[in-house]
């Protein structure tokens, strides 16, 4: 291998047959860059257009990236790829990432990537090292929680392995399970762990073998590494005391990755926690132990809204990462659902009992509390009769959209769900979003095949944190100088409007929330920058979180170092792309992943499927922007959206110019023979 | 300096020590640090080394230290090129460790006294007293790797060069350890031999 950073060999597993077999890396890469955009190419090679989410052809893909396994700050990640079961009402090829040590590992153990196709007669796990890879027998593994499954693993293999494995729910093919690793890394979204499931693949062990990850230039990634660490960490992070709290239980900060101690997606300054023993209360006997993030505040949401209560945070937190279910959907999505379908009076049992949820519902902020309101008790029922399919959880396990379908509940579903997905930051729901940011997130949202995840973290929580007069936490709150979440400083909006300008090479790419007429002038250039982004940092990978660095008080223009991922892929491959060059190889990535929809039968109309839930007001009424959806407006920013991509209009379809300037002529035959391509 | 001489007389040190008696020792080895960089506290033998120091609780255990070691030794990062090993058992409920291991370059360096080639394979740095292996004399015999005294041998090996790997304290490096350049809580930190305790 010419190039730095992969180790040269994806692994391919056919589960039906049993063969086992290797691609080379070289073919695909550095143009394929790693992590999704790889990933999304090996799909394409491997499924066609009559292929579903339950087709043997159907392949889970976990794909690492150049820097997954160097010092690369963030980049200890693995993404895993395929037609994902929770897309609705077509299952749409979708990816989800996680951190951990499975990526590094895998590459230790001399993979970039798995391919696993086909389904396996019996239960099976797949054991792969260095010297050997083998599919062996996984009976004894089956219907046993993930941490259990990883602890016998271990003891089996030995501590230095990484096991990636699913939980009941998986097992039994929930539509939003999860593939874990460790006790809170996650593929949540996609539902993943059913993939798995299905494919009757309990638990994937890697263990770490002699293979080397070489980096082109030493001296650069480490420089890099510690200015970009800097860059990236909430100031003053790494003074701060450890937070013991040992008369209770043992906690610890723990990073979420191999090369990851930034903040982890826990706000406001804070390290992950890891916490030791927590006493259980409502899951039966003994302790649990684990980290938790950001959303692993799950019994909150669900619950009561008392974030205080931290042992049953982490209680509630692990039951569902035991049993492998996404904590995300199950607060965010379905709990949302729950609350709209109960308050229009037409969701008064389940399980068969009669319930009470939070009256103050349904809970989008500022106006309500965000809660459910289950009772703790009737919490965990719930959520192991979805993982177990017990009773009317069968129904709740294919997912809110299918299950409201069930239900007589479908003409909900378009105030909650898209494309299958919760949302994620865009001014309805939990966050705190203004004019035009969530115009922007719902450009995005609309092509997507999930969540509106490329605009979550690095567009719209950076925004919504880092301009001044938005920021919403803390006393001070509004000054210049004011500091964001993530422990920066804020910068003014209108400082803001000019470095959008120059980041994004339009000059009204920011502005709308005070000029409202504005408000969707310039946007398709915004989401088509972090829709490039969000490809680079699940490619290279980066954490999600916390890149792109967009903004920087200090620096006079008030842009922060956009170019730290490229130069990151440069240090250890050994390129000098430029960051178009990487924006050129994450548009190809995008044409890919439409190309995939397209086959799978996507539509203009899939993507105007998001217009409804906007129409649901954002939360600011006394600002100037209107609160709710233009839809003219929106409509013509689709339009130029869709020209900007060289995509047709009328379709939202690539053209044949589009996809072979990107080097796709491939793809481009395939679509003309299924007749979809236009031009 | 202090090898040098010691060379031009033939002996090793702790042969000469040896022989020549702990008393007339101190008063040779001294009078020859009085004109060197560092003092060294020849009463105890060897030239004493700085160490890595590790702070639990200021540990993320992150893993940084022992990736970016590998890449600024070897160009490339894999577990057999660090020279810091990593010891993890947080599978099993309740967490135990996940941690570093870390070359305490021992005040009496079995690996040092277990080299066949001592001083040409496995040296003494005068600067910073690192036990340290000169890759170019290095055979691979593993003698080191075995005779660490600690439980996780702290020298490493990687099969495809044939050498052991093994912690030099980044004696040549601009600005000190990699590992705690990049410990960004402060977890490593470089104890010089001159504050090393005992």
């Amino acid at each position: 291998m010419k190039y730095g950073g992969y180790v040269g060999k994806i692994l391919r597993v056919d589960l039906s047959t049993g063969k086992i077999s290797t691609l080379d890396t070289g073919r695909y890469v550095p143009d394929c860059i790693g992590g999704i955009a790889l990933g999304y190419q090996l799909l394409w090679d491997e499924v066609n257009e009559k292929t579903t989410e339950w087709s043997p052809e159907n392949a889970l893909i976990f794909a690492t990236g150049p820097c997954t396994g160097t010092p690369a700050p963030t980049a200890g990640r693995a993404e895993v790829i395929g037609i994902a079961p929770q897309g609705y009402p077509i299952p749409w090829a979708a990816q989800s990432g996680f951190g951990g040590d499975f990526g590094p590992k895998l590459k230790w153990a001399g993979y970039d990537a798995i391919v696993i196709v086909g389904k396996a007669a019996s239960p099976k796990y797949l054991y792969i090292s260095d010297e050997k890879v083998e599919i062996r027998d996984g009976k004894f593994l089956w219907g046993m929680s993930t941490f259990t499954t990883q602890d016998t693993l271990a003891r089996k293999h030995g501590d230095d392995v990484s096991v990636a494995c699913i939980g009941p729910a998986g097992e039994n093919r929930v539509r939003w399970s999860v593939i874990l690793s460790r006790d809170e890394n996650a593929a949540g979204q996609g539902g993943f762990g059913a993939l798995m499931g299905d494919k009757k693949l309990k638990a994937i062990v890697v263990k770490p073998g002699r293979t080397k990850v070489r980096v082109a230039d030493p001296a650069q990634l480490i420089e890099d590494m510690v200015r970009i660490s800097y860059e990236i960490s909430p100031a003053g992070q790494h003074e701060l005391p450890i937070v013991e709290d040992k008369d209770r239980f043992g906690v610890r900060h723990a990073s979420c990755a191999f090369s990851c101690c930034t903040a982890g997606a826990q706000p406001l300054y804070d390290l992950p926690r890891y916490y030791s023993k927590v006493p259980r209360k409502y899951t039966g006997v003994g302790s649990v132990s684990g980290t938790c993030y950001c959303v692993g505040t799950v019994s909150a949401w669900l619950l009561d809204n008392d974030f205080s209560q931290v042992e049953r945070m982490v209680e509630f937190n692990k039951l569902c990462d035991e049993l492998g279910l996404n904590v995300w959907e199950m607060f965010a999505g379905m709990g949302w659902f729950m609350q709209n379908a109960y308050h229009a009076g037409r969701l008064t049992k389940l399980l068969g009992e009669p319930i009470k949820l939070n009256p103050k519902g349904p809970a989008v902020y500022p106006k309500t509390d965000r809660s459910v309101g289950m009772t703790p008790e009737f919490a965990v029922k719930f959520i192991r009769a979805v993982a177990y399919r017990e009773g009317e959880g069968d129904i709740w396990a294919e997912g809110t959209p299918r299950a409201a379908e069930k239900l007589g509940l479908a003409d909900l579903t378009w105030k909650t769900h898209k494309h299958g997905y919760a949302p994620h930051w865009d001014g309805r729901y939990l966050q705190h979003v203004h004019s035009p940011v969530w115009i922007v997130s719902a450009l995005g949202w609309a092509t997507q095949g999930r969540d509106p995840y490329n605009q979550q973290h690095g567009y719209v929580e950076r925004y919504t944190s880092h301009i001044t007069e938005w920021a919403p936490f803390g006393e001070g709150k509004g000054q210049p100088g004011f500091p964001s979440w993530f422990g920066d400083e804020t910068i003014s909006y209108r400082e803001a409007c000019e470095a959008g300008a120059k980041i994004y090479g339009a000059r009204y790419a920011n502005e709308g929330w005070d000029k409202p007429e504005l408000a969707y002038v310039d946007k398709e250039y915004v989401a088509t920058w972090h829709e490039r982004r969000a490809i680079m940092k699940s490619s290279i990978p980066v954490c999600d979180r916390q890149f792109p660095l967009l903004f920087d008080a200090k620096k006079p223009n008030k842009i922060g170092d956009i170019e730290a991922e490229v130069r990151l892929f440069n240090a250890v491959v050994g390129t000098n792309w430029s960051l178009d060059d990487m924006h050129k190889a994450c548009e190809r990535a995008f044409n890919v992943v439409r190309a995939l929809h397209v086959r799978q039968g996507r539509t203009r109309a899939h993507d105007e499927s998001v217009i409804p839930y906007f129409t649901q007001p954002a939360n600011y009424p006394d600002e100037p922007g209107s609160q709710v959806i233009d839809i003219p407006r929106f409509k013509k920013l689709l339009d130029n959206y869709y020209k900007l991509h060289g995509w047709d209009p009328t379709t939202g379809w690539p053209t044949k110019a589009k996809l072979e300037e990107c080097g796709l002529g491939n793809i481009a035959r395939e679509l003309a023979r299924l007749g979809k391509l236009p031009r | 300096m202090a090898k040098e001489k010691e060379e031009s007389q033939g002996l090793s040190r702790r042969e000469f020590i040896a022989k020549a008696g702990v008393a007339v020792a101190t008063g040779v080895v001294g009078s020859v640090m009085a004109s060197g960089p560092k003092p060294v506290e020849a009463q105890e033998g060897l030239a004493q080394s700085g160490y890595i120091e590790w702070d639990a609780d200021r540990c993320v255990a992150c893993s940084r230290c022992l990736m970016a070691c590998a890449v600024y030794h070897e160009s490339a990062m894999a577990p057999q090129l660090s020279r810091i090993k990593w010891e993890e058992n947080d599978f099993l409920s309740g967490f135990r460790f996940r941690r570093p291991l870390l070359c305490k370059q021992c005040d009496q360096p079995e690996c040092y006294y277990a080299c066949p080639l001592r001083d040409k394979a496995l040296c003494i740095d005068s600067e910073t007293g690192a036990r340290y292996i000169n890759r170019a004399e290095c055979t691979g015999c593993g003698a080191c790797m075995r005779a660490c005294p600690l439980e996780v041998s702290r020298i490493n090996f990687d099969e495809e060069m044939g050498k052991a790997i093994k912690c030099d304290l980044c004696k040549d490096r601009k600005g000190g350890p990699v590992c705690v350049e990049v410990c960004l809580t402060h977890a490593l930190s470089l104890v010089p031999r001159e504050r090393r305790a005992g």
